[in-house]
Order: structure tokens, then C-alpha cells, then sequence
């Protein structure tokens, strides 16, 4: 798996999960691999996904019970919210890339739904 | 979290040249060093010291809290960046040997390695091109259930797939009880392996610390801050 | 240390293989220039002290080469690139440094059974030459004359 080594790793894997959590693809009281297994997966050394696991736990997205294994928290709500803030993530990156080629909010507005169109189609 | 290797003001001087001057360094128990800088900084001489073949000038060095000698070598497995193994070897008696001097040597493990890089125990050392020596050499390496595994340049003579292979095979073999150091010219390809790293220049140690805190600081790669610290000019595009 | 003697041996055994090889077609081919000394005196070379001592001169050779093989490889290995197997191995310098000289010794002991085997054959091919060579011998011993 690729990653920008110009930037944390573990905050990179951290980002990689949330997104999992927010799409859906790890459920919420899913397990999340081992470290060991998440390693080999994305090849990336074992402490770096431990530190993400950590971090992760820290901040409420996953919880690990000893001897078990580290599983996903929260519930339907959480999992919106995180939904909807990985989604501000992007918007801001495009609203800020759209600015600095001088549009306009309406503009901003009215490309993304014409675009957003296109690809359900 | 204990130090696996503890090493103090290491210098070690030759009769025309200084290799390693005033050299401080720990490596923590579980974690994967990488071990950077250009031809002839020193690397390799500080591993053959951490590997008990060299003796230091002056300065201290610790390996699991006891000096290079004949007990570290029991537990230390070392990759020179040169073939050690005797030509009219085959693989399998390689493996013997292993077995026969170093009670940590894992049968198993061989086989299984041997087979991931697609060796076999009757090919004469003699006769292998230069990726599969490496892999072999590799392959009884870590077939060792060592403390410490100081490897010189393992990538070196690999093609993508066999550098792929032994990254998968480092990945695999990594345990919280056990402690790498790896010297490497490919730093893109390997940084993302580093719990820390050391650079060295001239013997000396110019930078070190954990890899994640670097990038964070000074946003930017490994490779990127190497490039900096050893004058070149940072050409990745952004 | 006896592990290791056993496979620097077994790493030798190429060396051996071919000095000895080498040894016993001079044997034999000094045992060709006499064979049929005593039913036809005039056909075999000269008898001198050339015989024994050119016999006596390859295998010093032989000696020399193996003992000249073995320093080197120990010089080399101490101070060069070849030793990361050796050295690296938990062993005390002095038990590598022991298993050097116990190679000096297999090899003084081959040289000796070596010299005297040759020596057995050569009286075994050529009957006779023992008896030709016996005055030669004596002399030798006793005034150093050749």
C-alpha cells in the first residue's frame, strides 16, 4: 500500500480505518485485524499500526479488550458523524483548490452538483 | 522498554583513518533502526563492532547489557554487505552449519524461507546469481530466533519482486522480543520500516530519533530529510 | 572447536583429494622408471640418491603448499572480508585459532603416512630398487654425499 512518507504513517492508517468505519466496510463491533495481520497486509512496520491502534482508541473510533482483540466503537450516530467529518475533509480541500482557480461560491456550488450528477449516473 | 543495544562515545580508529568518532546510540528492545549515510560513514564498521568482529578504540557498546564477545554472538545475527558463505557450500549445508554453531537456528523457519524465495537446499552457493546468494544468505539470517539482527545493505542485488519478498519476510519475522538495525542506500522504499533512524556522516552521528516524530517535524520523508542533511538539493516534486 | 575442525576438513577436501592424486601419479611414475630392474638391470634409470630425495622433495612440497594454504586463509579471514562466517561464530578466538593448528596437524600426519606409503609402493612396483638404493642411503646419511 502507498504512502506519503513525507507525513506520519500511523496518521495515515488512522485515516485508512476511519474511512473503512465511515463506509461501512468495518462495521461497527467488528474486529479490526491484528497488528501483526494489519502489518503484512500494508506491509508497513507492526509498532507504526500498533501506535495507530492507540491513537485511534484515544480518540473513541476503536477499543481494545485484552486478550481479544481491538474492535470498532460507537454506533449508527457515531459512525455519521464520522461520516460527515471525513466529508468536510474533502469539501474544504475542494472548495480551497476551486478558489485558488478564482470561482466563486455559486460557481463552487453549481460544477459540484452538475458533477456529482454525472457520476451517479 | 529496555535497550537492546546501548552504545556510548564509540570511536574506533584505524592506523590512516578514523572510522566511527564519539558515536552515541540506543536501539530499544521491538523496535527496527535504520542505520543511513553515504559510502564509507561508518556504517559497516559500527555493525561489525555491534556483531563482535571488530574491536572498538574507545567508548562503550552493550549489546543486551553485556559487551561484543563470545555471548553476543549467540545471540546476534549478522548480514554482512559481502557473501560469507564458502562457495563449494550448497544451501542446505549452509543451513547445517548454521544449525550446528547457533542454538537459535530454526529448521522450520529455513525451509519455509528457502521455499517464499524460491531456493533449494542442493544449489552450490558457487552457483547461484548474485539475488539468490543474497536471498539465501537472508534466508539463514533470519532463520535465526535472535536478539538482535544487524543487516548490511540486504537489499542490495535485488530486483523489485526479491526486495518485496524479503520486506514481507521482515514484516513476518518481526517480534516485540527482538530488535533489528538495518544499513540501507534505498531509503524510500525502506523508510516506512523505521521505528528509528541514524544518520551517519564521516562517523559521526549527524541526526537521529524516532522516524514518525522526524517526519512530523520537518515535514518531509526520510529520503527527503537525508537529502537535506547530506547537501542535496530536494528535488521530489510536491 | 571440533565442530569447526570437521568442517574445515570437509572444505578441504578438494585440496586433499588433488595433492594426494598428484603425489601418488609421482609415486607411480617413479615406480615406471624401475619396474623392470631386476629382470633387466640395463633398462631401468639410474639409481642414486636422486630417487628418494626428489620423493622426499614433493612431499615437503605438498607439506609447504597445505601449511602455506592454511596461514593464508587464517591471515586472510583475520584481517579481510572471507571471515564473517567464521568469526562470527560464538566461539573464543583461541578455540578458531585451535582448530587452525589442528589442521596443521592432520596435515603433518598426512604428509608422514603420505611420504611413507610412497615409499611402500615404490619398494612394492619395483623390487629390487630398495636393495639398489640401500648403499646410496648409507652413504648419504653418514657423509652427506650425493
Amino acid at each position: 500500500m502507498q504512502f506519503d512518507d513525507r507525513a506520519p504513517i500511523y496518521t495515515q492508517i488512522m485515516d485508512l480505518i476511519k474511512r473503512r468505519i465511515a463506509v461501512g466496510e468495518l462495521k461497527v463491533g467488528q474486529q479490526l485485524p491484528s497488528v501483526r495481520d494489519f502489518a503484512q497486509q500494508v506491509v508497513v512496520n507492526p509498532n507504526t499500526v500498533q501506535k495507530a491502534y492507540l491513537e485511534l482508541e484515544r480518540e473513541g473510533y476503536v477499543g481494545t479488550q485484552r486478550g481479544m482483540g481491538t474492535f470498532v466503537s460507537g454506533d449508527r450516530g457515531t459512525v455519521d458523524l464520522l461520516r460527515q467529518g471525513l466529508a468536510r475533509d474533502i469539501m474544504e480541500r475542494y472548495v480551497a483548490g476551486m478558489r485558488l482557480l478564482g470561482y466563486g461560491p455559486e460557481e463552487i456550488a453549481a460544477m459540484a452538483a452538475e458533477a456529482a450528477r454525472k457520476e451517479t449516473k | 522498554m529496555s535497550m537492546l543495544v546501548q552504545i556510548g562515545s564509540l570511536t574506533k580508529r584505524y592506523v590512516t583513518t578514523t572510522a566511527l568518532s564519539d558515536v552515541t546510540l540506543e536501539l530499544p528492545e521491538g523496535h527496527i533502526m535504520g542505520l543511513l549515510g553515504p559510502n564509507g560513514s561508518g556504517k559497516t564498521t559500527l555493525m561489525k563492532i555491534l556483531a563482535g568482529l571488530v574491536s572498538p578504540t574507545s567508548g562503550s557498546v552493550l549489546v543486551d547489557g553485556v559487551a561484543p564477545g563470545v555471548e553476543t554472538k549467540a545471540v546476534v545475527s549478522f548480514l554482512p554487505d559481502v557473501n560469507h558463505l564458502d562457495r563449494w557450500m550448497s544451501v542446505g549445508e549452509a543451513g547445517d552449519f548454521y544449525a550446528d554453531f547457533y542454538t537459535d537456528f530454526d529448521r522450520k523457519r529455513f525451509e519455509e524461507l528457502l521455499d517464499i524465495m524460491r531456493l533449494t537446499v542442493g544449489q552450490k552457493i558457487g552457483s547461484l546469481s548474485k539475488g539468490m546468494v543474497e536471498k539465501a544468505r537472508l534466508s539463514l539470517v533470519f532463520s535465526r530466533r535472535a536478539r538482535l539482527y544487524v543487516l548490511d545493505e540486504p537489499f542490495g542485488g535485488l530486483d523489485p519482486l526479491a526486495r518485496s519478498q524479503v520486506l514481507d519476510a521482515l514484516v513476518a519475522n518481526f517480534r516485540t522480543d527482538c530488535s533489528m538495525m538495518v544499513s540501507t542506500q534505498m531509503i524510500a522504499e525502506v523508510e516506512r520500516f523505521f521505528d528509528d533512524v541514524v544518520f551517519l556522516d564521516s562517523g559521526r552521528v549527524i541526526l537521529s530519533g524516532e522516524a514518525e516524530e522526524l517526519r512530523t517535524r520537518r515535514g518531509a520523508s526520510i529520503e527527503g530529510i537525508y537529502r537535506e542533511a547530506y547537501g542535496h538539493v530536494e528535488t521530489r516534486k510536491v | 572447536m571440533w565442530k569447526l575442525v570437521r568442517y574445515e576438513l570437509r572444505g578441504r577436501r578438494l585440496l586433499y583429494t588433488i595433492g594426494l592424486i598428484i603425489m601418488g601419479a609421482l609415486t607411480l611414475y617413479q615406480a615406471t622408471r624401475f619396474i623392470g630392474m631386476r629382470e633387466n638391470p640395463a633398462q631401468s634409470a639410474p639409481v642414486s640418491m636422486g630417487v628418494p630425495l626428489t620423493m622426499a622433495f614433493f612431499w615437503v612440497l605438498f607439506y609447504v603448499a597445505m601449511t602455506v594454504i592454511n596461514i593464508v586463509t587464517y591471515t586472510q579471514d583475520l584481517y579481510g572480508d572471507t571471515g564473517y562466517l567464521v568469526f562470527g561464530l560464538p566461539l573464543r578466538g583461541t578455540a578458531i585459532l585451535g582448530s587452525r593448528i589442528l589442521l596443521l596437524v592432520v596435515d603433518t600426519l598426512m604428509t608422514l603416512l603420505g611420504g611413507m606409503t610412497s615409499v611402500i609402493v615404490l619398494a612394492c612396483l619395483a623390487p629390487g630398487l630398495a636393495q639398489q638404493i640401500r648403499p646410496w642411503v648409507g652413504r648419504f646419511l653418514l657423509t652427506g654425499d650425493y
